[in-house]
């Protein structure tokens, strides 16, 4: 709860910045985050509508111009459109969410700081890394980190791993870039594919285990699992 | 129209869906080439696949290079890196010009699923032409700015002005996307025709057409589809500004993936009546 208290009132800084602002940038920067964010929008138009002193008076008199129904509309189809993109990059996640733990997901993922304060390597990354810290299932959690690595790899080989901080060397044969974790689940299944909810049984059980990401010369991904002695 | 002496309109295409369209690009390409004036291409991402589509898909016809993400309207746009990477394919396509679709494209460093329109904002549209003029120092071509689809709009000028202020900062080049201009009239309220006049339409070097829908649900947006029958207002559109920009060299049918063959005769031949009874013809020629 002080996670989240902390970072609605460091939400709220940020925006308020951009609100007290004259700058066409800040205009440009708010009107973003009205397009994917509604808990932004709640903010903004509160304070526009409460006559707010520290607002600046262009951009009082832009909020005010703004049609909130067609804005609404527009936010819940870039959202939707963002599940779909995300539920693409991150198939295996997604799956084992289920379709409408993954809309919410994504929905508080659009609303979070993260969303526009990057550190993954590409934006399903960056959604991974914002989610796996906040699953309790171990087993989501090691799916969202090969989820999240197996997009964020091919966007960056030779640089740093924002799940380690250290960067992902080729460390095995035909690889352009790796990357190593420990997971406290078996994680594949037995034919040694990632899992679907079907396989939860398999896939979940406790096991400490190596896993190396590794994308290939051919562009081609792979997931290996190992266990630890 | 079949079979008419001179080509009147073009196709736009996408790469990353060449596989998807009805019968595949090439063979898309090949059953219409009579009839096509120009080609233009979007997602092409290296120098091997420019090539393969130039000398294999367009064989000779004039090219035009839709670029994307290279967004001069985003914060901290332009994306210069990207902008210098499609630039060297723009060189391999040996390209007519480029047109990118002035809108957001970033969440962040991160390209957006699916473009935004801009914030119509009369400082900012002198930014972004400021900007688009400084573009030209790396681009081997000119750049056209496009008229973006607009399911919402928001600032302190009208789309009219908004281009006249960017375009003249920029003293750049435009295209005119007549499904994009409907778009913005549904969601403004506004009419059509108007709305277009509004434009600089003496910018205008390429216009865009394809088919959309209205939603169901919502009906001020346009749903840009591209994989629709054109709508009758969209066509109304199409017919108004070729006999007003006095100098547009090329009109493109935008070809989306969803489409079967009988759908894009069928478009395209109310395309070409459109061109045929105004007796106008594309001046679009390679370099």
């Amino acid at each position: 709860m002080q996670e989240r208290a902390e970072a609605m009132s460091a939400r709220g800084s940020h925006v308020g910045a951009l609100l007290a602002s004259e700058a066409p940038s800040a205009r440009l920067r708010l009107y973003q985050r009205l397009l994917y964010s509604s808990a932004v929008a709640d903010v903004v138009f509160d304070r526009a509508r409460a006559g707010d002193p520290d607002l600046a008076a262009s951009t009082l008199a832009w909020i005010r111009s703004v049609n909130e129904e067609h804005l609404s509309v527009e936010r819940a189809a870039r959202v939707r459109n963002l599940s779909f993109h995300l539920q693409r990059a991150c198939p295996t996640l997604a799956g084992m969410l289920g379709a409408e733990q993954h809309r919410e997901w994504v929905a508080s993922f659009a609303d979070s700081d993260q969303f526009w304060f990057a550190v993954g390597r590409s934006l399903p990354e960056n959604y991974c890394l914002f989610l796996a810290p906040r699953l309790e299932d171990p087993l989501l959690c090691a799916v969202a980190r090969v989820d999240g690595i197996l997009s964020g790899l091919p966007a960056a080989p030779d640089g740093v791993s924002p799940w380690t901080g250290e960067r992902t060397l080729p460390a095995m044969k035909g690889a352009v870039a790796t990357e190593v974790f420990s997971s406290p689940v078996r994680l594949l299944t037995a034919e040694g594919a990632l899992p679907n909810p079907g396989d939860r049984r398999v896939a979940g059980e406790s096991i400490d285990r190596t896993i190396v990401v590794a994308l290939l010369n051919n562009q081609t991904r792979v997931v290996l699992a190992m266990d630890e002695v | 129209m079949k079979g008419a002496s001179a080509p009147l309109v073009g196709f736009g295409l996408d790469a990353q869906h060449a596989n998807r369209y009805a019968s595949g690009l090439v063979n898309l390409v090949d059953h219409f080439r009579a009839r096509l004036s120009h080609l233009s291409i979007v997602s092409l991402e290296r120098a091997e696949a420019a090539r393969e589509f130039r000398e294999g898909v367009a064989r000779g016809l004039p090219i035009v290079h839709h670029l994307s993400g290279v967004a001069p309207a985003d914060p901290d746009g332009p994306n210069i890196s990207r902008l210098e990477k499609l630039n060297s394919i723009t060189v391999t396509l040996d390209a007519v010009w480029c047109v990118e679709d002035i809108g957001l494209w970033s969440i962040g460093p991160y390209a957006m699923p699916y473009f935004a329109p801009p914030l119509f904002d009369k400082d900012f549209a002198r930014e972004i032409g400021a900007r688009i003029r400084a573009m030209d120092s790396i681009g081997a071509r000119p750049f056209l700015a496009e008229v973006p689809s607009c399911t919402f709009a928001i600032g302190n000028i009208d789309l009219g002005n908004f281009f006249r202020l960017l375009t003249d900062t920029a003293d750049c080049g435009m295209v005119l996307d007549v499904s994009h201009v409907f778009s913005y009239a549904l969601v403004t309220g506004r009419d059509p025709v108007e709305t277009q006049s509004s434009l600089p339409l003496e910018r205008v070097r390429e216009v865009h057409v394809a088919g959309g829908r209205i939603d169901a649900v919502h009906p001020f947006r346009y749903v840009d589809s591209h994989s629709d029958d054109i709508l009758p207002e969209v066509l109304g559109l199409l017919e108004h500004a070729v006999r007003h920009c006095a100098h547009l060299e090329a009109v493109t049918y935008e070809i989306g993936v969803g489409l079967k063959i009988g759908a894009i005769e069928q478009g395209l031949t109310r395309i070409e009546h459109v061109l045929a009874n105004a007796r106008w013809v594309p001046k679009i020629s390679a370099p």
